[in-house]
């Protein structure tokens, strides 16, 4: 069950920053075609705006490393059930995190292209947004390591079912958060290149709607805990 | 697992639980869509009309409020779930 948690984290902890990096780059390239004088500013927004996609599928690949080198045998029906659910809160919660990041980068890439002189303000919302965006595969990371590190003692059905409907809570429960807010980013780094001097209620705004949206991975998140710390 | 004998109790337990996840879980995501669209559109909104970025904010925020009193009916009904019946 171990093997199996592993494989689930990490095989979907994957799909997220693979769509993610792949738009940015698709974004980019297709801004240097347009202006091709700007192509530094925009390879390097490219590469930051990568380098943060990537981090959903770096908490997943932690923890598949961790399950599959960290010697515990799952011997136990609740123990295999902590690893299942430890594999499915980090790779669901990275799927949607990945995308929506990758949204993020993706539009700051093209309104660079389109307006190359905001291009400090762009990146300043685009790494603000991806953040903010990044948080709910952290609560999926958060409760994975708990489960994995905690060892389970207590061995019933009950228990075993409230560890899985950990796991359950967190997969479930940020695939959409993560959507809307890169979604909510991502309009934000669309309209700083129409209108630069919008920047500052336009990141207030992006932050206020990103929190409320953010709220709803936090329920999900209250229910892992709690459902993880019931001893029955 | 094996020399301990499951009682109803434990069925009964096991599937609140299961319950609770997937009620909270599911009921997030259709309001963290909502959300998300909502606030996408506020934000075109003061791309068109800079001059109405007040009546934008207290309309989104009242229609994101609105919005995720679905996701809290989720939540409590999961609170429900864990404490009441799975108790």
């Amino acid at each position: 069950m171990t093997v199996l948690g592993a494989g689930i984290a990490m095989g979907f902890g994957a799909v997220g920053a693979g769509a993610g990096e792949g738009m940015t780059a698709a974004y980019a390239i297709k801004g240097m075609a347009r202006q091709p004088k700007v192509h530094g500013e925009l390879l390097r927004t490219m590469l930051l705006g990568q380098a943060v996609v990537e981090s959903p599928s770096i908490f997943a690949l932690m923890v598949a490393l961790m399950m599959i080198f960290g010697g515990e045998k799952a011997a136990t029906f609740a123990q295999a059930a902590a690893m299942l659910a430890a594999g499915m809160a980090v790779g669901f919660s990275a799927i949607s995190s990945g995308i929506g990041t990758g949204l993020v980068s993706a539009t700051a890439c093209r309104s660079i292209a389109r307006n190359p002189d905001v291009g400090g303000k762009v990146s300043g919302i685009m790494l603000l947004g991806q953040a903010v965006d990044t948080s709910p595969s952290i609560f999926g990371f958060i409760v994975a390591l708990m489960l994995i590190i905690k060892p389970q003692e207590v061995d019933t059905l009950p228990r075993a079912a409230a560890l899985l409907g950990a796991g359950i809570a967190m997969a479930v429960g940020t695939l959409g958060s993560g959507l809307s807010i890169g979604w909510i980013a991502s309009r934000a780094c669309k309209i700083a290149a129409y209108r630069p001097a919008l920047t500052g209620i336009l990141t207030r705004t992006m932050l206020l709607g990103g929190a409320i949206a953010e709220t709803l991975g936090i329920f999900s998140f209250v229910v892992a805990l709690l459902l993880m710390v019931s001893t029955t | 697992m094996a020399d301990v004998t499951i009682s109803g109790g434990d069925i009964m337990k096991s599937v609140a639980y299961l319950g609770a996840a997937i009620s909270v879980g599911v009921a997030a995501v259709g309001a963290a869509l909502g959300e998300g669209y909502i606030s996408a559109r506020a934000i075109e909104g003061m791309y068109r009309r800079p001059e109405l970025q007040g009546l934008l904010t207290r309309t989104m925020l009242l229609g994101m409020a609105v919005t995720e009193t679905t996701s809290i009916y989720g939540l409590v009904v999961a609170l429900l779930l864990i404490f009441v019946a799975g108790k």
